[in-house]
Parts: structure tokens; sequence; C-alpha cells
């Protein structure tokens, strides 16, 4: 029996996609008894923004911190541009282009804004010894694109607002040309000026290209920023859906009762409001 | 940079403004204690503070000033070296018994290597299996005094002298004001200032101390930033008990355990945080001299031990406690 030649084609239904930059497939975790993420996969594009979404304890950071090196997983692949990596450690991580801004400020409170924005990757100059000003001046340069209106540079960030030190955080990230960013919470700590802040500064980094997934509680956040959603609900994800075919109602129904929309009935909907 | 929070502009009465002004200049409330105690000094005892005083004071000053140190840059981290004092009395006695054999050079060369092998063994607990730097050290300090012990008994026939060499550097001033020691222990120091304010691993002590989580998150290796501290922690105290050695003129295998409390007071004196993250040399070297100067005074009023003991305290405390509050407040 002879195969018909078939026609190399592109013609499907959906649009052609860029190949994923991550894939996470089939990723388990447990700490003792829970399992904290229990098989799940995801993917990331270029220039899109992945909304991670679900309750307290649902598994978010944890994932997260899987493709971030905080947290080895106990099975699972990961690919970065088609390639299965290992990632044991935030360097392996860092050096695939994963960038990750942490729930908690990750920050040296009695450091500058330069100082954290190199920590670990200071830039020396001749005899070895730090060179303050080329810091200072990159730090100035990313400053500039990210949140002008910052100017405690030689300020130890504890002194600074929740806005201005998660645009230090951010400003770490991109220094080191993230192809990847990771946002877990990154607008929990602040008031609403500086989320708007932050959100302009998302937006704009999707704009240059960069795949981002953003952990956030903020439902609007989420709508207003992402591409697509993933629900996730005691370890497992519920479903990947593309923002403009949901509406709030139907994601937050997924939180809450970890079902798809077309499995929710109309007595659980009704009784959700 | 570290520690170095620009003043936002001063408001409120005068005291306000002079808190703001010395916690941007932290050596000056140092500097004048240390002035006011030798000028107490010399009214409690006229004639006492002279040129060989001040060689004097500085000599015993310096190798509790490397002591100090040790403290200043594992507190950085948010740890603690409190072997240093027994490596250095090991290092001190190691040097006393080989160096007729070998010759004072080759015999204080021999003496660090046990010290650098306590401190690599502290780093190697406190960086790669996270023992607490206050067990670890304190530990290793009983295993030290332990194998000296063991050592002295099984040296008894080689008998302990310290060198003419290391007397003359240690015990000895050129121009009668200028102590020896200065030849080693400027180079020292301002290679330890200068490591911590413009190197990269200077930065990552401060770092690590800060915000370990935050450090290890980004990147930094923080086992090995801590291994390469407690050993460097180890070489220095033993470095110091070659000089001390050599101050006394004579060895034994405890001659350096009285320093122990004054290494770790003289860093908290001098603003370095127990804490981690916050703090320098510059003020330890200030609170080393300041601890010498205290010494004698007390030596100087003829108190009993005891009562000397109470006050030696009892001023440490106050004057952490005081300068803390002057330098901190925001
Ligand atoms: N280091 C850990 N040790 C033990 N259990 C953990 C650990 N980290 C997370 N867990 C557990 O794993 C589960 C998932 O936690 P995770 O932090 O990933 O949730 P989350 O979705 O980020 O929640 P939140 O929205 O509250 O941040 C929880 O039950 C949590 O208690
Ligand atoms: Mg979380």
């Amino acid at each position: 029996m002879t195969a018909i030649p078939q026609p190399e084609t592109h013609a499907t239904s959906t649009p052609p996609r860029t190949a994923p930059i991550v894939a996470m497939n089939d990723i388990r975790v447990s700490f003792g008894g829970v399992h904290a993420v229990d098989g799940v996969s995801i993917d990331l594009h270029e220039g899109e923004v992945v909304g991670l979404v679900g309750g307290n304890g649902a598994g978010k950071s944890t994932l997260m911190k899987v493709l971030s090196g905080a947290q080895v997983p106990d099975s699972g692949e990961i690919r970065i541009n088609g390639q299965r990596v290992t990632i044991h450690n935030p360097r392996d991580a860092r050096a695939h282009g994963i960038e990750t801004i942490y729930q908690t400020l990750a920050l040296a409170d009695n450091l500058d804004a330069p100082s954290n924005v190199f920590l670990g990757r200071e830039l020396v100059g001749g005899l070895g010894t730090l060179d303050d000003a080329a810091m200072e001046s990159a730090t100035r340069e990313l400053m500039e694109r990210l949140n002008p209106r910052f100017k405690n540079f030689k300020a130890a960030v504890a002194s600074l607002s929740g806005g201005q030190r998660q645009s230090v955080a951010i400003a770490r990230a991109i220094q080191f040309n993230a192809q990847i960013l990771i946002m877990d919470e990154p607008t929990a700590a602040l008031g609403p000026a500086e989320t708007a802040q932050v959100r302009e500064l998302i937006r704009q980094l999707k704009a240059d290209g960069l795949g981002i997934f953003l952990i956030s509680h903020d439902i609007h956040d989420v709508f207003d920023l992402s591409d697509r959603i993933s629900v996730m609900h005691q370890g497992e994800i519920v479903g990947t859906v593309e923002r403009a075919g949901v509406t709030t109602d139907q994601v937050l129904a997924m939180i809450i009762l970890g079902k798809k929309p077309d499995e929710v009935t109309s007595e659980e909907l009704a009784a959700l409001h | 940079m570290t520690g170095s929070a620009t003043a936002v502009e001063p408001r409120g009465g005068p005291l306000v403004v002079a808190r703001v002004w010395l916690r941007d200049r932290p050596l000056v409330p140092l500097l004048l204690l240390l002035a006011g105690l030798v000028a107490l000094l010399e009214v409690v005892q006229p004639g006492i503070v002279s040129v060989n005083w001040v060689a004097s004071t500085m000599r015993f000053a310096i190798p509790l000033a490397i002591l100090a140190a040790c403290q200043t840059m594992t507190m950085l981290t948010g740890g603690i070296d409190l072997s240093v004092a027994v490596v250095a009395s090991m290092s001190a006695y190691v040097m006393a018994t080989t160096q007729s054999d070998i010759g004072w050079l080759a015999a204080s060369l021999v003496a660090l290597v046990p010290a650098g092998v306590v401190g690599l063994v502290n780093g190697i607990g406190v960086g790669l299996f996270r023992v607490h730097p206050l067990i670890m050290t304190i530990s290793m300090s009983l295993v030290v005094s332990g194998a000296v012990n063991v050592y002295a008994r099984s040296n008894i026939t080689g008998g302990t002298r310290v060198p003419s060499e290391i007397t003359d550097l240690g015990g000895q001033s050129l121009l009668g004001f200028l102590p020896n020691s200065l030849i080693v222990f400027i180079p020292l120091a301002a290679l330890i200032l200068v490591a911590l304010r413009r190197s990269g691993y200077g930065r990552l002590l401060y770092a690590v101390g800060d915000n370990e989580v935050a450090s290890r998150l980004a990147g930094v290796r923080v086992g090995r930033v801590l291994v390469v501290l407690y050993l460097i922690s180890g070489l220095l105290a033993g470095f110091a008990g070659l000089i001390y050695a050599g101050v006394i003129g004579s060895a034994t295998g405890r001659l350096v355990d009285p320093f122990l409390l004054p290494s770790v007071a003289a860093a908290v004196i001098g603003g370095t945080s127990i804490f981690g993250g916050r703090g320098g040399y510059a003020g330890s070297i200030v609170g080393a001299l300041i601890l010498t100067v205290l010494v004698t005074f007390l030596n100087v009023m003829q108190a009993p031990e005891a009562v000397r003991q109470i006050l030696f305290g009892a001023i440490i405390l106050a004057v952490a406690a005081t300068y803390t509050r002057i330098t901190e407040g925001s």
C-alpha cells in the first residue's frame, strides 16, 4: 500500500502559531502527601501573556517555581524553544532567559537599586573592583524606559515605595535579556496608582516580545492583560481559555468550582451570585 | 551603596538634625568616645598618655582588630565566628613549638594551615550543610581546644619559644611610636575595607546577610560565598594569633582565648549588625581601640578583677545600645 503524497500545507482551521517558547508537560510536585502540582501542562508563546489563576493553595506559585528553578519537580518535562531542558536552580533558569518577579519582593533591603538590579552579576572594572557608576547608569537607562519618575538610585531600597521596589525587581529581570518573565502577584503589595503603573509596564514588555506568565488574584488584572487564561484548582489545570472567548463570571466559576464553563450547571452558576 | 542612604532633608529640632548628621557619619561618635576615654584616662592617671603608651595601645589593639575583622565579615552575612580565639591560640602555639626545627617563617606558614582547615570546616558546615554559625563555630572551638591539648601533650620535648622576628613584629615599635605590626596591619585593613566596599564578593556578603533568599534566587552561590568567608576568617584568626604571640612574647595553647568576646564586642560597638547586612570594618577598628583603652582604664582604676569584668560588660552593652540608637534611627 502506497500512501498518497500529501501536499505540504499550513491550511488549518486555526491560524498557525509559532512554536511555544515554553512548554511544560505533565509537571508533578508533591510535599509529603500534598500534591501541590499534579500533572500540569502549560505553554507560552512569544509576546504572549498567559494569566495563571486559581484559589489559595491551588499550586500556581509552585508550578512557576519549577520553571524558575526554585523548586525541582518530581517529574515532568520542560521545553524551551522546543529544546528539552533541565532546570535545577535559578541560575539554570536564567541561562534559558527565564526571570522571575516573586510574590514576596525578593530584594536586598539595605542595598540601593543598582546593587539590587545587578545582584549576583555585579559589573566590575579594572582591578576587579565594582563599577558602581556603570551599574547606576545602566539602571538609570532601564528606569527611563520602565518608570521615568524613578529617581532614588542611591537610597537603600527599604526606603522606596512598593511600586518603586517592584520597578527595581522588574528592572533586574529585564536587565539580563529575559525572554520569559514570571510575575507572581506583581501588584499584590501595591496601591491603585502603582498597580496601574505595573500594568502599563507589563503591556510594554509584551510589546517588546517577552512571553509572560502572570499569576494574579485580581481577575481584572488578568482580563486586562492576558491573551490566554489558565485556571488551576487543587494542583491541576481546570482549563486554558482564550481571554476573548470567556467572561469574568465563567473564569470565576472555573476558579471556584474547578470545572470547565460547559460542565457548570445553571444552578451552580446561580449559586455563585 | 551600602549604608549610604542619602539623608532626607532634616526637619525638626537640632536633635533630629544631629541624629541625621551622625547617621551619615557613623565613625564620628566612635572617635569622640575614643578621645573621651583617652582624656578621662589622663585625668585619672595624669601623665599616662604618652607616645609610648599610644604605641603600646596600638600593639594590643592590632591583633584584636584582626579578630574583629573575622566577626565583622561573618556578622555581615548574619553569621558569627566564635572559633577565632582558639584558632588564634592554636596557630600561635603551633608556631612557637615548631620554629626551633623549621625556622620562624616556615613555622608561621605551617601554623596557618590548621587555621585554614578549621575555617574551611566551619565554612562547609555553615555554607553547605546549613548548620547555624553559632553552633558550628562553638563546636569547632571545642574540637580545636581538645586537639591543641593532645598536641601539647605529645610535644613536651620541643618547648615553646616565640622567635625574635615575631616579637619584633608584634612587640616593637619603629622610632619608638610606630608599632612594627602596622606594616602588616595597614595593608591588611586597607584590603578588607576595599574588598567590603568595592569588590563584588564584598557586595555579596552584604546581600547574603540582608536577604539570603533573594540572593539565592538572584543566582548567588550562597554556599560558596560562605565557605570562602569562613576560610578567610580562620586564616585571619591564625594570623592574629601569630601577631599576638609577638606582642606577649610567649605562646600557650590558650594565649588568645580572652579575646573572644572583645572581638565580637569590637564589631558590635563599631556598628556592624549581628543580624547581617549592615556595618563595616572601619568601625570595628575604632571599636578595637576603644576596648583596648577601656581595659587599660579599668586596670588603672585598680578595681578587683570581678568589678572590672562587670564594668567591661556593662560598658560594652551601653555603648552598643546607644550607638545603635544614634545610627539606626529613621
Ligand atoms: N515548600 C512547601 N512545603 C510544603 N508545602 C508547600 C510548600 N510550598 C507550597 N506548599 C503547598 O502546596 C500547595 C500549593 O501552594 P502554592 O503556593 O503553589 O499555591 P498558590 O496557588 O500559589 O496559592 P496562593 O494564591 O495563596 O499564592 C499548598 O497546599 C501549599 O501549602
Ligand atoms: Mg502563590
